[in-house]
């Protein structure tokens, strides 16, 4: 299957959120927030999820961005914009970068959102310069890690070994994550 | 001594049974429903952490990372300690530059701007001269904190008693090197039965690959483990939070 391109251009698709500042539609260029955390704006991506049928999971959702300022946070949330649906990718800072954020399990509806990931309280500015999805061919991979991966017994208790593993290994696989 | 090879999880709803104490943790139900990655201390930690003082009630308690000064108000708030804290003079830097730097509302008197923003917001380093701990002497509790300014690593601590202090914070720098050097310190000066937390533990592998500090603190905590629990009576990660606490 091909990658789908999303179209930052059709109607409603882009959400701006409070605080943010669209300092041009087409590329899409935004301020976003000095607060840490706050969302700037999101992509529907229901639609493009729905024409990329039948779409084969994991499947990779990448953005193109190129960060003018600040540092910039990309996650996967539900419609309800608090449930987070994929591991979240390493922030990036000022420069081009790719942006890839993985759906390790089937969903309808998806919001891609960028935030502002710096503590300093000033404000990332960005240009998402495209939005594509496509299946995850990673040479890569098993199944990310959660926590309850790192648990054990009942009550459960953190496994240590598992848990020093897991943090070795994600420092692996993070490298190289954007360009 | 503890089992070195697990780490209990305590929820934040039982921490009271945990620390031997009657009244539970009014935890922010907001908080229990948010995910790590949003993660805020001043927000979603601070009810642990003051909890934690006002249930322990330390007399003499060590902090490393003072920055603004924010965990020793919360600390002298909460319990009648005095407070030895400790900060990089000139702040932390990485690569040259410095780590915390920001336009921040509240700028303290003598500061000098290191630049002006794009948005003409002065920017201030703020782990570094009259930043450091400007909080607690604008709160008034400067004359219970001892301001230490040093790299942590090369504290000496052999003029203190090894059962000194009754608490200890661990969160300054987040390399590795620098958790185990402060750890190593803190557990040479708490006394037996004393309370060491460390600040940035999370063990959601969903936040490491975004979360640098928690890589730093649980990579070097998981590594050492097996000598850092031979010090300890008691260890456990408080769920949902970013902090472990310790018995020594």
């Amino acid at each position: 299957m091909k990658p789908i391109h999303v179209s930052l251009s059709t109607p409603g698709i882009i959400r701006k959120h409070a605080g943010c500042i669209v300092e041009s539609e087409s590329p899409l260029t935004v301020q976003s927030s000095p607060d840490q955390w706050h969302y700037a704006v999101s992509v529907a991506l229901g639609d493009a999820i729905a024409a990329s049928q039948p779409l084969v999971f994991p499947a990779k959702v990448s953005a193109s961005v190129n960060v003018r300022s600040g540092e910039l946070g990309c996650l996967l949330v539900a419609d309800d914009f608090t449930t987070i649906l994929a591991r979240v990718p390493p922030s990036v800072p000022a420069g081009h970068h790719t942006v890839d954020v993985v759906l390790e399990t089937s969903v309808d509806v998806a919001n891609l959102v960028f935030r502002n990931v710096a503590s300093d309280n000033r404000p990332s500015v960005f240009t998402v310069e495209s939005i594509s999805i496509s299946p995850d061919s990673g040479d890569r991979r098993e199944r990310s890690l959660d926590l309850d991966d790192l648990l054990v017994g009942n009550p459960p208790r953190l496994d240590v070994a598992k848990l020093h593993d897991a943090v070795i290994n994600v420092g692996r696989r993070s490298s190289g994550s954007t360009q | 001594m503890i089992d070195d090879a697990f780490i209990d999880i305590v929820p934040v709803d039982s921490l009271h049974q945990r620390l031997g104490v009657d009244t539970p943790l009014d935890y922010p139900a907001e908080s229990l429903r948010k995910p790590f990655a949003n993660w805020r201390m001043e927000v979603d930690d601070a009810p642990i952490l003051r909890y934690l003082y006002r249930s322990v009630r330390p007399k003499r308690h060590l902090e490393f990372g003072t920055w603004e000064g924010t965990g020793v108000c919360m600390c002298a708030e909460e319990c009648d300690a005095t407070v030895w804290t400790i900060n990089l003079p000139e702040g932390e830097t990485i690569g040259g530059r410095p780590a915390y730097s920001s336009a921040p509302k509240e700028v303290p008197s003598g500061a000098s701007a290191l630049k002006r923003g794009g948005d003409g917001r002065s920017v201030y380093q703020t782990d570094a001269g009259v930043f450091i701990g400007h909080r607690y002497r604008s709160a008034g509790f400067g004359h219970r904190v001892c301001q230490i300014l040093c790299d942590s690593r090369e504290w000496d601590t052999s003029g203190y008693p090894s059962d000194f202090f009754d608490s200890a914070l661990i969160d300054g720098g987040h390399s590795p090197d620098v958790v185990l050097s402060d750890t190593q310190k803190a557990l040479a000066v708490v006394r037996p039965g004393g309370l060491i937390l460390w600040h940035d533990f999370c063990p959601d592998p969903a936040v490491f690959p975004a979360m640098a500090s928690v890589t730093g603190v649980v990579g070097s905590l998981t590594r050492e483990w097996r000598s850092i629990s031979r010090s300890l009576s008691d260890a456990f990660w408080i769920r949902p939070s970013f902090i472990l606490a310790a018995v020594r």
